[in-house]
């Protein structure tokens, strides 16, 4: 139950009598009034047994657009309920307003929409639905949490897409479509036609050329039907924040990039997300389905505080490749963590595949290594000098093992691991 | 990695990142404080003027003061009794009168004073002089005056046979005017009044009235303005005011304290009020307790919040500065600083680093420094001070920058489009004066 404003109102209310008649026993009778009052007020009440709440289902959204919430109040009662309803949901979920004003006649039902904003990427959970049905007289309301579970899956924003058409636009330069065709090792006989002027005498195919009257080039294609397989690294080192996101969103968002050029490329891509076990897997989607199940999959990951297992991760990899692949390693380049627990495990993986090792960088890091201003200062300059040298020695090192680096703040490291993979491409190396 | 920045596992392994919670900071009331500042400072400085020029002006007192110097004060003719030799007490409480033979007892307001003070006033041997009393006070003190109207002020002259007054000559007069009380049967004539400054030639009042009786001189003064600093210059009223007060060796200045006058406590609110009143705050405090039962009952159950984990990114390195720093490693960074800039310019001039020497030559060259001065910025022993290392510090920045025309940091971004960089090579110069 809860009382209102207005029975507090009635109790002041009670200074008339008591100063007609000051005494305690007006005081107590007019209280006792007011408990009556009260009470009847709420056996008065719409009853909240009656009510049957539904929750309609609420598609994904990205993070950073609004959507709606809706549940269904059904009275199967005798009496009106009318009051005031709040829609539980997580505060991350940005409920705009939460608090509805309702009145659900006898035997009707209302809808009860609730905007929403999510704050947060992963499942947003609301638990129910509270209502409090206020009596006729407006003094006192009977109140219940209806438990109505509602999940809102908030998709990764994926915000580096502004990077695809110029990525893909690259893309069909490869390709055979344009005037300008590349040829390079890896690259696939694609089709025969006429010499124009500007071709690559290479180009030309003799035995065609002998046999027919014009001059005859071959013309190429890239390789297709490779296949990619994204790891993304979700143990503690994920979890380091960078401006105002985790690592792991910047490295979420670059993933989408690539496996959204993938995909286009008539590349097979997979994504594994892991730590100590593997959290997350897409395998097998087809190119329309990649991107939704990815952003699906992707959506509850959290870092977690736990080191990577790269003997699991790297075991993971190789019994889901069979023929070469491009393995993409979304991490951090944290000399401890790479060179404990990756180092030793890596020639595994570069014996079969091409390994591609993605970090996503700290502007902060290059900040601090720049400040001169006082003596704290240099000493924070040295100290992020010094993780900065180790970053070097490290993507040396990797490089010399044959691994690709790239490394970028976050909002570049996407478009520099698309356009590592449109190099892979054109060089024939996938 | 190997040479001077091998990293130290102390270091690391002590400043591992930990959990840390999102603080959001919006400093608000920093920025109310910024915005009340100037408002602020003027607000305050109003109110010291205010204070100050509430402390230092002379502070305004009672009417016929002897302390005051406002016009309707008495300083003046206080500070000329005392100059003459009167001892002037000022009594502000009746506790303080000490009435006695040779003592000459000014009232400045007969009707404040208690009743039973006027009685022990009058009973005792001090000369009295009283200002305007009423016919209530004159008939506590036995004297046989009557108020007899009030006129506005005017010079007067003194019309009487008193030998002071006549020697004052013309005063201010008017003001409360005294006549003789009806004699009753068997009375004296001595008993009788001199009365000086009549409203009018043979009114048969005046504004003086002197009694003297049993060697005490009783005076009535009806006219306060000739005792005021204002009106002391002015005719004879100083001459009269101090044959009038200094009779008497020793003055008592009597400022009657209203607050005397009523000795028995007021009643209580309590008792004033009406009974219903009381009964009051019980209705309110119910209606206070309904209140707080509306507003603190919650629509419904909080929903929880799984928040993150979310380390900062640079928290190790902070880490490791602020250990840096409290142990003063100042030849670990400036080791630390040589050698990535020893190895930026070793890219810059594709010469190795291993070689610090040659390439610290090609940079006196390059930048037309002496190459001793170049070989003890980047090669140089450690500083002694921490003053010293900001200094090492900015000069390396000053070198590596006269070498590439821009600032040494950030580093160049990588070229997409070559697959592996060959000049990053790991390079491990040997730093003289890094013995570790």
């Amino acid at each position: 139950m809860a009382i209102t404003g207005r029975s507090a109102l009635l109790m002041l209310l009670g200074a008339l009598p008591v100063a007609l008649a000051p005494g305690w026993g007006t005081l107590l009778g007019w209280a006792l009034l007011v408990v009556i009052a009260v009470g009847t007020d709420i056996g008065l009440a719409g009853r909240l047994d009656a009510l049957v709440v539904t929750r309609e289902p609420i598609p994904s959204v990205r993070l950073g657009e609004p959507t709606a919430s809706a549940v269904m109040v059904t009275n199967t009662g005798r009496r009106a309920v009318r009051g005031v309803v709040r829609d539980a949901w997580q505060p991350s979920a940005g409920a705009v307003q939460s608090r509805h004003h309702l009145v659900v006649p006898a035997g009707e039902r209302r809808r009860v929409v609730t905007g929403l904003r999510p704050l947060r990427r992963g499942d947003r959970l609301a638990t129910g639905l509270a209502v409090r049905s206020v009596g006729p007289l407006g003094l006192a309301a009977r109140q219940r949490m209806i438990a109505v579970p509602g999940r809102l899956r908030v998709l990764p924003p994926f915000t580096s897409r502004k990077h695809l058409p110029s990525k893909l636009a690259r893309l069909r330069e490869l390709d055979g479509r344009t005037a300008l065709r590349v040829r390079g090792q890896g690259t696939e006989f694609d089709s025969l036609r006429d010499y124009v002027v500007g071709d690559d005498v290479r180009a030309i195919d003799w035995r065609a050329t002998a046999r027919r009257q014009q001059v005859v080039v071959r013309t190429w294609r890239p390789e297709r039907d490779r296949r990619v397989l994204i790891v993304l690294d979700t143990s503690r080192t994920s979890a380091a924040r960078i401006g105002d996101e985790p690592r792991l969103d910047a490295a979420m968002d670059a993933a989408l990039l690539l496996a959204a050029l993938a995909a286009r490329a008539g590349d097979r891509v997979d994504l594994l997300a892991v730590d100590r076990r593997v959290r997350a897997r897409v395998e097998g989607a087809s190119r329309t389905e990649l991107l939704p199940a990815m952003v699906d999959a992707m959506a509850p990951l959290d870092a977690d505080l736990v080191e990577a297992d790269w003997t699991t991760i790297v075991a993971a990899v190789r019994s889901r490749l069979s023929q070469r692949a491009l393995v993409v390693l979304l991490t951090s380049l944290d000399a401890a963590a790479i060179e404990e627990g990756l180092l030793p495990v890596l020639g595994q993986l570069t014996s079969h595949h091409l390994v591609l090792l993605a970090s996503v960088s700290d502007p902060a890091l290059a900040a601090m290594a720049a400040g001169r201003e006082d003596v704290y200062q240099v000493y924070a300059a040295a100290s992020a000098t010094r993780t900065l040298m180790e970053r070097d020695g490290l993507t040396a090192e990797l490089r010399r093992l044959g691994v690709e680096v790239v490394t970028g703040e976050p909002e570049h490291l996407p478009p520099r691991l698309a356009d590592r993979y449109l190099a892979l491409k054109a060089a024939g190396r996938l | 990695m190997t040479g001077p920045v091998t990293a130290d596992p102390a270091a690391d392994t002590a400043v591992d990142a930990a959990a840390h919670v999102t603080v959001t900071a919006p400093s608000g009331a920093a920025r109310a404080l910024r915005r009340w500042r100037v408002p602020g400072v003027i607000a305050l400085a109003v109110l010291a003027v205010v204070v100050l020029g509430a402390l230092l002006t002379p502070t305004a007192r009672d009417d016929l003061d002897p302390e005051s110097p406002a016009p309707d004060g008495a300083r003046a003719v206080a500070r000329i009794l005392a100059a003459n030799g009167v001892r002037v007490d000022v009594a502000r409480r009746s506790a303080d009168l000490a009435p006695g033979t040779g003592v000459t007892v000014f009232v400045s307001d007969p009707q404040l004073v208690p009743d039973d003070v006027l009685r022990e006033l009058a009973a005792s041997d001090a000369d009295l002089v009283l200002l305007g009393p009423n016919a209530i006070a004159l008939q506590l003190l036995d004297l046989p005056v009557f108020p007899d109207g009030r006129i506005s002020a005017r010079s007067v002259p003194p019309d009487c046979t008193d030998p002071e007054a006549g020697a004052a000559g013309t005063v201010r007069g008017g003001g409360w005017l005294y006549r003789p009380d009806e004699p009753a049967a068997g009375d004296e004539p001595a008993a009788l009044p001199r009365l000086c400054y009549p409203e009018r030639d043979g009114a048969g009042n005046g504004m003086l009235a002197v009694l003297d009786r049993d060697d005490r001189r009783l005076t009535v003064l009806g006219q306060a303005d000739v005792l005021r600093n204002e009106f002391l210059a002015l005719d004879g009223n100083a001459a009269l005011a101090l044959r009038v007060l200094g009779g008497n060796p020793v003055l008592q200045w009597y400022i009657p304290d209203p607050a005397e006058l009523s000795p028995e406590a007021a009643p209580t609110l309590r008792e004033l009020a009406p009974r219903w009143v009381l009964w009051m705050p019980a209705v309110a405090g119910l209606s206070v307790l309904m209140v707080i039962l509306w507003r603190g009952r919650r629509l419904g159950r909080l929903v929880g919040e799984p928040l993150p984990v979310v380390v900062r990114a640079a928290e190790t390195q902070e880490g490791r500065a602020r250990l840096y720093r409290q142990a003063h490693a100042r030849d670990r960074a400036a080791a630390i600083l040589r050698t990535a800039a020893l190895r930026r310019l070793a890219r810059r001039f594709e010469a190795s680093a291993s070689t610090p020497e040659l390439l610290a030559a090609r940079v006196a060259e390059a930048t037309g420094r002496p190459v001793p001065a170049v070989e003890a910025t980047l090669l140089g022993t450690a500083p002694r001070d921490d003053a010293a290392l900001v200094r090492l510090a900015r000069e390396i920045d000053a070198i590596e920058q006269d070498v590439t025309g821009t600032p040494a940091h950030p580093p160049a971004p990588e070229d997409p489009w070559t697959s592996s960089d060959p000049s990053t090579s790991p390079a491990t110069p040997t730093i003289p004066g890094d013995g570790r």
